[in-house]
């Protein structure tokens, strides 16, 4: 997967592209709105990770333009947020919008997101290591034991299940769970996934829920 | 004839009825032009009486009337004229001393009125002078009243209050700057300073590690203070869009007590909800609103107490509760508990918790909503927080 990053800050291009290409892509950095352009419209690119402060052409010019010809992806990164903002990016043709500051972890799952080509496929049935989950019946057993979840505990294994091996961020688990799309300052993902773990991996081998420090959790096997 | 005597301005001039002169008391003022002659045995009416110039120029009033001679049954010309000449003089004198004292009061007045407006302006001047020594720095200062005419008492009373709001909202704002300020400082401080112990030597992979994480803590925390500060900002000026819908109060509160369920039961604190009726509101600022307060309730309720989330509604409003027994607020710490980073017992501001914004955020939802938040504590040692959401939104 080839991703062009156009960012004219130094350190947000280096840690950006250091951090997606340690994630699995190869990514190409350019500095300017106009290379930016000019890289998107003569190579082959499966997502755009497009910075909207740019010297020169800035990143909503960068799109109007590519949209003439390109339907590439675009994932826009900017510090603004105003409601306008929001509105005429994805007027313009923006596939997501990211605010600066972001979970980097946040970051990869919107691309991972907007890469996932078509429908994603429920299954039906998970299975990681030796816990099933059968999704319709909402059970849960590991090594055929059943283990009581809570509405709640259940969602929340589902979301890390279905995305297994992808770090998710506390604020994507508190959206995708509970709703709450706003950053808050109580410990409740990590007292949920602390009440999850005791019932999921305590008494079992192997753990199943990692702690990805200072970035999220993950669901894996990783035996 | 004899009535002529003695009046030397009197001219009396008769002619016999073919126009021969018979008398003329005064020839030497010249003769008269023709004149409307008035019947004999009537009065000469106003129209007969002429102002005229006499051939040597004397300025006369005259009528002239036919008359009958009873003896001789002969008829003459009375011509009668008076002369004007002093009259006019004396009113060419009256106008000229009238012009003279209407020009002087005139001139009089003028200056008059310019010295009472001066002396009647004086206040105004005082105030302008006092206006003027009146700066950010001291707001508080106000205008004299006492000092005012009757006629500006309401204008500077007007003025006055004024200067108190701005007074009160400027204290605010330079509070809130030095309470953001400080803030801030911390997880700087905690940022610079742990990464410049964790340089001054070579140290295990380990512990760079956990630096880092704890770095990403702080940042994650400054993050969100931005993130809430952004959003009063920016609901102080309304740009805020506020999606207004209509939703269960028992599922909404249902919700959030599921969020906060595993948080509660950690610390022992039970969550109940009494609920009913809908609410019109925007679903993710009510949430934010809610929590906001559920987390403070949570975090001040001991071990094995109750807090209850409630809703009800009536004709004019939705108010939503959340009460929590517990440490009552100090009356002192009312008045400021909604301002931005006021924490009504600074030894509770843990660093990891609410950066003393969530009241704050609260208030500016209401506001947004139209409604308001109070707060009150009930005499079984409750405190209540209200929100009333309006039912027109």
């Amino acid at each position: 997967m080839r991703i062009l990053l156009v960012e004219d800050e130094p350190k947000a291009g280096e840690y950006l592209r250091k951090g997606l290409s340690e994630s699995g892509y190869v990514v190409d950095w350019v500095r300017t709105g106009a290379d930016g352009l000019h890289c998107a419209t003569t190579e082959d690119y499966d997502l755009i990770v497009l910075d909207v402060m740019l010297p020169g052409m800035d990143g909503w010019q960068v799109i109007s333009e590519l949209r003439k010809t390109h339907s590439t992806p675009v994932l826009f990164l900017t510090a603004r947020d105003e409601v306008d903002d929001r509105i005429k990016g994805l007027e313009l043709g923006a596939d997501d919008y990211l605010v600066k500051p972001f979970a980097f972890a946040e970051l990869v799952a919107r691309i991972r997101t907007l890469l996932r080509r078509g429908p994603i496929r429920e299954a039906d049935l998970l299975h990681i290591a030796d816990m099933e989950i059968d999704v319709m019946k909402r059970r849960v057993t590991r090594n055929g034991e059943r283990i009581d979840l809570t509405t709640k505990e259940f969602s929340l294994l589902y979301l890390m299940a279905k995305r297994q091996s992808e770090v998710l961020s506390r604020s994507l688990i508190a959206s995708q769970v509970w709703d709450m799309n706003f950053d808050s300052d109580t410990n409740v993902v990590d007292v949920a996934i602390r009440r999850l773990r005791i019932k999921i991996d305590e008494p079992y081998a192997p753990p199943l829920i990692h702690t990805v420090r200072g970035m999220g959790y993950v669901l894996e096997d990783r035996t | 004839m004899d009535a002529t005597l003695g009046h030397d301005d009197l001219l009396l001039i008769l002619r016999s009825a073919d126009g021969a002169p018979l008398l003329d008391t005064r020839p030497e003022a010249g003769s008269l032009p023709a004149l409307p002659m008035t019947a004999a045995g009537q009065e000469p009416d106003q129209e007969s009486r002429q102002n005229l110039r006499t051939s040597a120029g004397l300025p006369v009033r005259a009528t002239a009337l036919w008359a009958n001679i009873d003896s001789t049954g002969e008829k003459v010309q009375i011509i009668v004229a008076h002369n004007t000449s002093d009259s006019i003089a004396m009113l060419a004198s009256y106008r000229q001393q009238i012009l003279g004292a209407a020009l002087s009061g005139a001139i009089l007045a003028a200056l008059l009125g310019y010295v009472l407006v001066r002396r009647g302006l004086r206040p105004a001047r005082l105030i302008a002078q006092q206006a003027h020594s009146i700066t950010a720095q001291r707001l508080d200062r106000g205008l004299d009243v006492a000092s005012a005419p009757y006629e500006l008492q309401q204008l500077v009373v007007a003025f006055n209050g004024m200067l108190d709001r701005l007074h009160d909202s400027f204290q605010r704002l330079s509070q809130f700057s030095a309470d953001l300020a400080h803030d801030l400082r911390t997880p700087i401080n905690n940022l610079m300073v742990q990464t410049q112990v964790a340089l001054a030597q070579p140290r295990l992979p380990e512990e760079y590690q956990g630096l880092l994480v704890s770095n990403v803590e702080e940042y994650e925390r400054l993050a969100r203070m931005l993130d809430n500060m952004l959003f009063l900002a920016r609901a102080d000026h309304a740009h805020v869009a506020v999606a207004f819908g209509e939703l269960d109060c028992r599922l909404e509160l249902q919700r959030i007590a599921d969020y906060f369920e595993g948080v509660a039961e950690d610390s022992g604190v039970c969550l109940e909800i009494a609920a009913s009726g809908n609410i019109r509101a925007d679903a993710m600022l009510l949430r934010r609103a809610i929590s906001n307060l559920v987390a403070n309730a949570i975090r001040y309720t001991a071990a094995g107490q109750t807090v209850v989330l409630a809703a009800a509604q009536t004709e004019q409003a939705t108010v939503i509760s959340v009460s929590n027994p517990g440490p009552q607020i100090a009356d002192s710490a009312i008045p400021r508990l909604f301002d931005r980073f006021y924490r009504a017992d600074p030894a509770r501001s843990d660093s990891a918790s609410s950066a003393g914004l969530g009241l704050a955020i609260v208030q500016s939802i209401m506001k947004l909503h139209g409604g308001r938040v109070e707060l009150s504590r009930s005499a079984e040692q409750m405190t209540v927080f209200t929100l009333y959401f309006p039912a027109d939104g």
